[in-house]
């Protein structure tokens, strides 16, 4: 087969092969490539960097182990800068894997920072119906929230002193939200547009270009796009962790998608001069 | 807001009431709507299951946070009128639920579609049925289905997320004839990829009218499109007093804006 | 108002629910189709009423829950028991997947044909994974069966789940290989604004301008690409998003004011 009919049909499972080595290859390269942080993972992080210790924030986790290549560096890098700022902060699940996930996260580096569960952080657990449950959630907590993950009795406040003083939404200094899907919009509506709570978003790259929407309309103040995103939050952080070798892994994916698509433009376009020049000869 | 400002006081109500009063029109005189071309094409879909003699797939999608919601219920009206017209060449359809709330409904929709073309002997209950409500479960299965069934044709109607690319690619696999709709704008360059054709952003809503021709639907629509001239009339308004009263250093601008956030 | 009971009541009250519950659905089968409708719609009316009257309704300073410095109306204060009993309802609707799933593969696993291995492995996947799960979570629970819903939950579902998840990686090259050809200047305007997003979101590709001086920072790729996706993709969203809110709220009012036709609406 010609060359330029060859570089239009490439087999997928050609570009399966490649695209696999194209991620798996940088894993073992020690390059830590320079980044930009986007204003958006800024204002973000400048967010955080603002609030008192002991400030209250949620963190909504609506993740499952599908994104968490994505989704788990992003609650990393938030949970760690939630604990170097001595902040206090609950987690809310409407996604049944997450409360799971995220447990093991802040248990981890609740170790590396001294942050206590139930002092520090608590783990409110999987809810289901958010829309419902939000509507009520903003106006009254402990109407709502009864219990934790493991279903203990966040009443007693011996034992969960952090629940002290946290009655309504407007308790909340801070509300971020990490998911794969569209579930911000309904934190935008009834949390953060309903009782003015300062919101903030760490979706999955796929979903970044809807939620520029509400950035730049000042509904959410801050926004973690993605993987890379993750790793401008930890480039800020000043912590070194796997990410930056994902970062590197997302770089060279994209540029095999580009060059194949390039190729196959190239090959396109030349094959129709070479047809065009045919038939005029012709 | 957690209750109505003014601006949503006044107008939500007024744009429902337009809404109703030309749906209750439309009922006494017809109405138009342009043709939407992804439509046209499920007839030419449904033809080529039938001569292949192969199954199609209907999804419904996952909805925006699950259980019955407008986008599916939507979504499944379109599954109805495919249905409907693949029962009279007795095409098989298997429809793959995802939220178990929505099972009994669509179960119930289908149903009534072959029952509507005096056909209700083709309906299969095992044929209408209830995968999981995991997201990336879900597409495994729906992509299980087409590849093990060789779907001749596949309909992916609804709200998807990053699933979308593996059920629309696994049609492609098969060389299914694949037409989807969604309100996910972040989905549609994926199924523009993917599929023969796509109905995108407003269409989607007016798809169920412009198959089924039903007054209420059509009313609805050209409801929906005099609100949205309303809306985009409210928006130039807006910008130019905003834009003028922030020059002339008037108070105008900020009251036309709290009027909508007060 | 709607406080949790404990002890012997709580099971009273579960018990009185199943029968209420019961009773109610018999009755309800028995009655004719047209009444069944009736029923459906005003029930539909009445939810839909609560909210909306709470939402549109003139509110006043007043005491919701700890909060002095709420506002509301008069149906305000039964926001919070709805938030209580409503996911409730919700919940109790994954039974019935679960029923249809077990009909389902029951019936194909009876059948002995060539699927009925796949039936089969779900019986063994669903009733395995609850079982495990479950007595991996009991205050006595055994190491053996926390080990094993440690294997099954971090070890297969998680790697399952994230899996198909990669795959859409693979898939997307594939397609996008094959759909991003320029036969077109719409497709030619489409792949090039393509490639300046992807550049701009990777480090290599921010590598690629990054020689240029700060004073033309608006020729950086990931300047150009935030142009993009907030001053071009975010406007076209938006509109669409506004179209589709104004849609929801037409089928909304449809189905709440029972203007609906349709198989599961209509007679």
């Amino acid at each position: 087969m010609h060359i330029l009919r060859i570089l239009q049909t490439v087999d997928r499972r050609v570009l399966y092969v490649l695209l696999m080595l194209s991620v798996t290859l940088p894993f073992f390269l020690t390059v830590r490539l320079p980044m930009r942080v986007s204003p958006a993972t800024q204002a973000l992080y400048d967010r955080i960097e603002n609030l008192a210790p002991d400030d209250f924030v949620l963190l909504a986790i609506d993740w499952s182990a599908g994104t968490r290549g994505e989704n788990g560096p992003q609650t990393e890098a938030l949970i760690t800068h939630l604990m170097r700022k001595k902040c206090r902060f609950a987690m809310l699940a409407f996604e049944p894997q997450s409360p799971t996930l995220c447990q093991a996260i802040a248990e981890r580096l609740g170790k590396e920072y001294g942050s206590i569960e139930g002092v520090n952080w608590i783990n409110w657990g999987y809810r289901v119906d958010a829309k419902n449950f939000l509507k009520g959630f903003v106006q009254d907590i402990p109407a709502v929230i009864k219990t934790t993950n493991r279903q203990e009795d966040v009443t007693n406040l011996n034992k969960f002193p952090i629940m002290k003083g946290i009655k309504t939404a407007s308790d909340i200094k801070l509300l971020i939200n990490i998911a794969p899907s569209n579930i911000y919009q309904t934190y935008v509506q009834f949390v953060a547009g309903a009782k003015k709570v300062p919101m903030a978003v760490a979706p999955t790259s796929v979903m970044v270009p809807e939620v520029f929407n509400y950035l730049d309309s000042g509904q959410i103040i801050g926004m973690m796009p993605g993987l890379p995103g993750a790793g401008e939050y930890e480039s800020l952080l000043g912590t070194n962790t796997k990410v930056t070798r994902f970062a590197n892994s997302a770089s060279f994916a994209h540029i095999l998608i580009i060059l194949f698509i390039v190729l196959g433009n190239v090959a396109m376009l030349l094959e129709r001069r070479q047809n065009a020049r045919a038939g005029g000869a012709a | 807001m957690e209750h109505a400002t003014t601006g949503a006081r006044i107008l939500i109500p007024l744009w429902s009431v337009i809404i109703v009063a030309v749906i209750l029109f439309a009922r006494k005189k017809d109405l138009f709507i342009r043709r939407i071309q992804g439509l046209s094409a499920i007839d030419e879909a449904v033809g080529r299951a039938t001569e292949t003699g192969r199954p199609m797939i209907c999804t419904t999608g996952l909805g925006i946070d699950g259980g019955v919601e407008i986008v599916t219920l939507q979504a499944l009206s379109i599954v109805s009128y495919i249905i409907r017209t693949s029962a009279r060449f007795a095409t098989r359809a298997i429809v793959p639920v995802f939220d178990p709330q929505m099972l009994a409904i669509t179960e119930e929709a289908v149903r009534e579609s072959y029952a509507q073309e005096g056909r209700p002997e083709q309906y299969n209950s095992d044929d209408v049925r209830f995968l999981t409500n995991r997201q990336f479960a879900y597409a495994a299965s729906v992509a299980g289905i087409i590849a093990r069934e060789k779907a001749a044709a596949t309909f992916l109607f609804g709200y998807y997320y990053a699933e979308a690319l593996i059920m629309a690619e696994n049609g492609h696999q098969v060389g299914a004839i694949q037409i989807a709709g969604t309100p996910a704008t972040t989905q549609i360059p994926f199924f523009i990829a993917a599929c023969d054709y796509v109905i995108i952003g407003d269409e989607y809503y007016a798809a169920s009218a412009y198959l089924s021709r039903e007054p209420t639907q059509l009313g609805s629509i050209v409801g929906q499109d005099i609100v949205k001239g309303f809306i985009l009339i409210l928006a130039l308004v807006g910008s130019a007093i905003v834009s003028v009263s922030a020059f002339a250093g008037s108070a105008t601008g900020t009251l036309f804006t709290q009027f909508f956030t007060k | 108002m709607l406080e949790p009971v404990k002890g012997g009541l709580w099971y009273a009250y579960v018990l009185g629910s199943l029968i209420l519950v019961a009773a109610l659905l018999a009755v309800l089968s028995l009655l004719p189709r047209r009444a069944k409708r009736y029923i459906v719609m005003t029930v539909t009316l009445l939810g839909g009423l609560f909210y909306a009257l709470e939402f549109f309704l003139p509110t006043h300073p007043m005491m919701v829950g700890d909060d002095p410095n709420a506002d509301g109306n008069f149906l305000t204060p039964f926001i919070v028991p709805m938030a209580n009993v409503l996911p409730a309802i919700s919940a109790c609707a994954v039974g019935l997947g679960v029923i249809n799933l077990f009909q389902l593969h029951g019936k194909r696993a009876l059948k002995r044909n060539a699927d009925s291995i796949n039936s089969i492995a779900f019986f063994v996947s669903c009733i395995g994974m609850a079982a495990v799960w479950i007595a991996s979570k009991q205050p006595q629970a055994s190491p053996l069966s926390k080990a094993l819903g440690k294997i099954l939950f971090e070890g297969a579902l998680q790697n399952l789940d994230a899996t198909m998840f990669s795959i859409i990686a693979f898939y997307i090259t594939s397609a996008a290989y094959r759909a991003f050809r320029v036969r077109s200047m719409e497709a030619t305007l489409l792949l090039a604004t393509a490639i300046i997003v992807m550049l701009g979101q990777i480090t290599i590709g921010q590598l690629l301008t990054a020689w240029i001086p700060p004073r033309y920072d608006f020729l950086h790729v990931e300047v150009i690409r935030n142009w993009i996706l907030t001053k071009i993709n975010a406007p076209a969203t938006r509109a669409i998003a506004i179209g589709l809110g104004i849609g929801s709220l037409a089928v909304g009012l449809r189905i709440w004011l029972g203007l609906e036709r349709g198989s599961y609406f209509d007679e």
